[in-house]
């Protein structure tokens, strides 16, 4: 039985003015709506320009859409309109409820890496405590001891990206916004990382996330919406949708 | 009630021309408001008109002044200079007064009843029936740590007093001590800080809850401040740094042998140097075997 | 429903007499938009700040950004009560309950505001720090107007302080008029701090500094943000220092606030034309 949506996107729509460049305008997602339920995993494809990481900011309120709605139904059942919503609002459902993991690490600076995972989630418990499950999770992840406590501006893409989606997934949350979270690393990693994020979808987080690989997408979605120019061209189950054909690599 | 012409008569005046102890009355009266003004609001600076006196500004004129706005027929005066009766600038006040008053004057602390004084305080306990009046160059004790005037009065009338703290505890963390030593600030029926100035430490332990009226007086800067009777006068002092007096490392006077005064050192004529009584009065009354009740 | 710290409602500073309408176009202070001035052009009337509102909520960080003359630094001080603005209000629940607006407090009122429930760090270490005593001494200032009373205990709570900031123990009794500038800014920091205030005032606190020091600086402003969870208001014409401290921003421009959101959405989806050209000029 599938549960009622976490999130309903309907006719969302983002319009960029750039005022700079003499009132240009640029149409970033034009009507746009579909629904993602717990324990659901949407995979966005579509070229690159199609929208796609235009959508997710769109959800965590990184762009603000310019017209349409983000109905996200919060734990307390209360329906928050992501596109509406006033700041602090905002700022609750991001602390608590909906977690963005861009592409690559933006971390403060200067912090080690151990506390980069933990910081996020300080409120929600001791600090000794939260470092002590994130170094589990970064060791889990092949980030060894000894490189947790350095900076992460010297690590490599793909141990950025480790510490990015371990700072994502240290405590639950009911949506995930996951930009390419396996993009930079080898096939050991991706696995340890698609293990932890299909150990989430089962405990009932609601995901999107752009892929761009098969067989990513095939171990980690249920869903597929595929974007072109900015549209939703397709949105459906992922046996339904010929998803191969928006993205690379071998089935 | 005697005319101002009969007191004059009957002081026998040799100045005719002149008011009873020099200052005319409304003179007078004005500074006799802003010494009531000043004795209900213990510490507190009041401004007043300060008058012309035949001394020069910076040589007592606002001791003098309050000095020959309280004295009335039978009224014993003293002046001393740094404890010192024969200094000269005591001498030249103490014959304005008798000239413009006819009044006796005295060197003895216990016959007088009005005691004018620079930098010291008696070493004799002062009673009910006496007013002390001391002679102030600087009123603001504000003055360490603020330039401006009105703002110092602002400080005063909020009980703003965290910088003259912090000049006390700077003092302490650099000299380990608090260095004032004469005109160390005083806390006055806790409410306002009042300069001590001029006496030693020595002599602030006898301001708190004196028997005696305290009255101070500025000339130059027109200001006047009072410590009533029984006032509780306190030092500036941290709890883990309490106010000490001056110590002499138990030396006593060369002169009277007193174990416990505040001493000054003295040239002799062969060039040598003694410690001897400040407050001459009292080394003479110990030399002539006389009993006072002192403060130790 | 959390209930904000700090309400600023129409806070207005201006320097010389308006003719609110008397000249033909309308006085500069009653037009609604962004004037492209910060002087009217009827009366000569200059509007360091005009109507600016905004809320800071406990233990959040809201930066101010814009570029100088934009009234940033105007709206400090007036929080601060460094000088007292035309017209608006601000109410500051740390104040007698937020009932009361604070530009309207008397004196006494004034000061324990600025003691006791509010602290600063001027981008000019002379501002907001006595150069000629001691490191500890400045610190000490506001203990000792809260009546502490004991040399050591003051000394030892100083120092909690100083340490706290990374200001080496061995310098607390060294003037800062002879501390490098990130160090001045440390001991303002620790003063800013002492009294544990609601509120702290950040102005341009990393202004000046070599790149390195105001890593440091901007490091320790984070840690103290977490560890004292203190409200803060940051004012910086840095994108990048706001970007690392702030949550919320407003951006102001000819005394005024031309945009305000999210951090994260000012800088990556910025409205206003202003904070377009703003965020294209960061490097």
């Amino acid at each position: 039985m599938e549960q009622a949506p976490i999130l309903r996107v309907r006719d969302l729509t983002k319009t960029f003015t750039m005022h700079v460049l003499g009132g240009k305008r640029v149409e970033a997602l034009n009507g746009v709506s579909f629904d993602v339920s717990p324990g659901q995993c949407v995979a966005l494809v579509g070229g690159s320009g199609a929208g796609k990481s235009s959508l997710l900011k769109c959800i965590y309120r990184t762009y603000t859409a310019t017209g349409g709605a983000i109905a996200f139904k919060t734990a307390s059942g209360d329906t928050v309109d992501m596109a509406s919503a006033d700041e602090r609002k905002v700022l609750e459902v991001r602390r608590d409820e909906i977690r963005y993991v861009p592409q690559f690490l933006r971390a403060q600076p200067r912090m080690a890496a151990v506390d980069v995972v933990a910081m996020p989630h300080a409120s929600n418990g001791r600090l000794e405590e939260v470092r002590k499950d994130a170094g589990a999770m970064l060791s889990f992840l092949g980030i060894q001891p000894e490189l947790q406590s350095s900076y992460p501006s010297v690590f490599s893409g793909g141990e950025q990206q480790r510490v990015n989606v371990a700072r994502a997934l240290l405590r639950p949350r009911r949506l995930l916004l996951l930009d390419e979270p396996t993009s930079a690393l080898d096939a050991g990693n991706r696995e340890r990382v698609l293990d932890l994020l299909s150990a989430a979808r089962r405990d009932g987080a609601a995901m999107i996330a752009i892929i761009h690989d098969i067989h990513v997408l095939q171990a980690l979605a249920d869903h597929v919406l595929v974007l072109d120019n900015g549209r939703a061209a397709e949105f459906g189950p992922l046996g339904r949708v010929d998803a191969a054909r928006y993205v690379g690599g071998q089935p | 009630m005697a005319t101002i012409a009969e007191l004059l008569e009957r002081s026998g005046s040799r100045h005719s021309g002149y008011s009873y102890a020099f200052l005319d009355e409304t003179a007078k009266r004005d500074l006799r408001r802003a010494m009531l003004k000043a004795v209900a609001i213990p510490g507190y600076q009041v401004p007043f008109g300060s008058r012309e006196v035949p001394v020069a500004k910076g040589f007592g004129t606002g001791g003098l002044q309050i000095t020959l706005s309280i004295i009335g027929p039978g009224d014993v005066i003293k002046v001393i200079d740094q404890g010192d009766d024969a200094g000269v600038n005591a001498n030249n006040i103490r014959r304005l007064i008798e000239r413009t008053t006819g009044l006796d004057t005295t060197l003895e602390t216990a016959g007088a009843t009005v005691i004018q004084t620079r930098h010291r305080v008696p070493e004799e306990v002062l009673r009910e029936d006496q007013v002390l009046v001391l002679q102030v160059p600087y009123p603001e004790p504000l003055r360490l740590v603020e330039r401006s005037q009105t703002a110092a009065r602002t400080m005063h009338a909020e009980k703003d007093y965290a910088r003259m703290w912090l000049a006390l505890y700077e003092d302490v963390v650099r000299k380990g001590e608090v260095t004032i030593g004469a005109g160390y600030p005083v806390v006055v029926n806790h409410r306002y800080v009042m300069a001590s100035t001029p006496v030693p430490r020595w002599d602030l332990p006898k301001l708190h809850r004196s028997k005696a009226l305290h009255l101070f007086g500025a000339g130059r800067e027109k200001r006047l401040y009072a410590i009533p009777p029984h006032t509780d006068v306190a030092p500036m002092e941290f709890e883990d740094h309490p106010f000490e007096v001056e110590g002499f490392g138990g030396t006593p006077c060369a002169r009277c042998g007193a174990a416990a005064t505040f001493l000054t050192e003295r040239l002799n004529a062969d060039g040598s140097r003694t410690l001897t009584c400040s407050d001459t009065a009292y080394c003479d009354l110990r030399l002539t075997g006389g009993k006072a009740e002192t403060w130790y | 429903m959390v209930l904000a710290l700090l309400t600023v409602r129409g806070l207005t500073k201006t320097y010389g007499p308006a003719c609110r309408g008397r000249g033909s176009e309308g006085c500069l202070l009653d037009r609604e938009d962004d004037p492209g001035t910060s002087s009217c052009a009827a009366c000569g009337l200059i509007a360091a700040c005009s109507d600016v509102s905004f809320d800071v909520y406990p233990g959040e960080v809201l930066g101010i950004v814009g570029e100088s003359g934009s009234g940033k630094t105007t709206v400090m001080r007036s929080l601060y009560l460094d000088h007292m603005p035309t017209s608006g209000e601000a109410y500051f629940a740390a104040f007698e309950a937020g009932r009361h607006n604070i530009f309207e407090a008397d004196r006494p009122q004034r000061r324990r505001i600025r003691n006791y429930l509010m602290g600063i760090v001027y981008q000019e270490a002379r501002r907001g720090l006595n150069l000629l005593v001691t490191a500890g001494g400045n610190v000490a200032e506001r203990l000792l107007a809260a009546d502490w009373r004991s040399v050591a205990d003051i000394r030892s709570k100083a120092a909690d302080y100083l340490a706290r900031t990374e200001v080496p123990l061995d310098r607390m009794d060294d003037f800062p008029a002879f501390f490098s500038n990130g160090m001045q800014q440390r001991v303002q920091i620790a003063k800013a701090l002492s009294n544990s205030p609601n509120l702290v005032l950040l102005d341009e606190p990393t202004t000046g500094l070599d790149v390195s020091v105001q890593a440091g600086v901007l490091d320790l402003i984070r840690d103290i943000r977490r560890d004292f969870r203190v409200a803060i208001v940051v004012v910086s014409h840095d994108l990048s220092v706001i970007g690392m401290l702030a949550e919320r921003t407003l951006v102001m421009r000819h005394g005024r606030v031309v945009e305000s959101g999210l951090t994260d959405q000012i800088l990556e989806d910025p409205q206003h034309p202003y904070t377009q050209l703003l965020v294209s000029s960061a490097l």
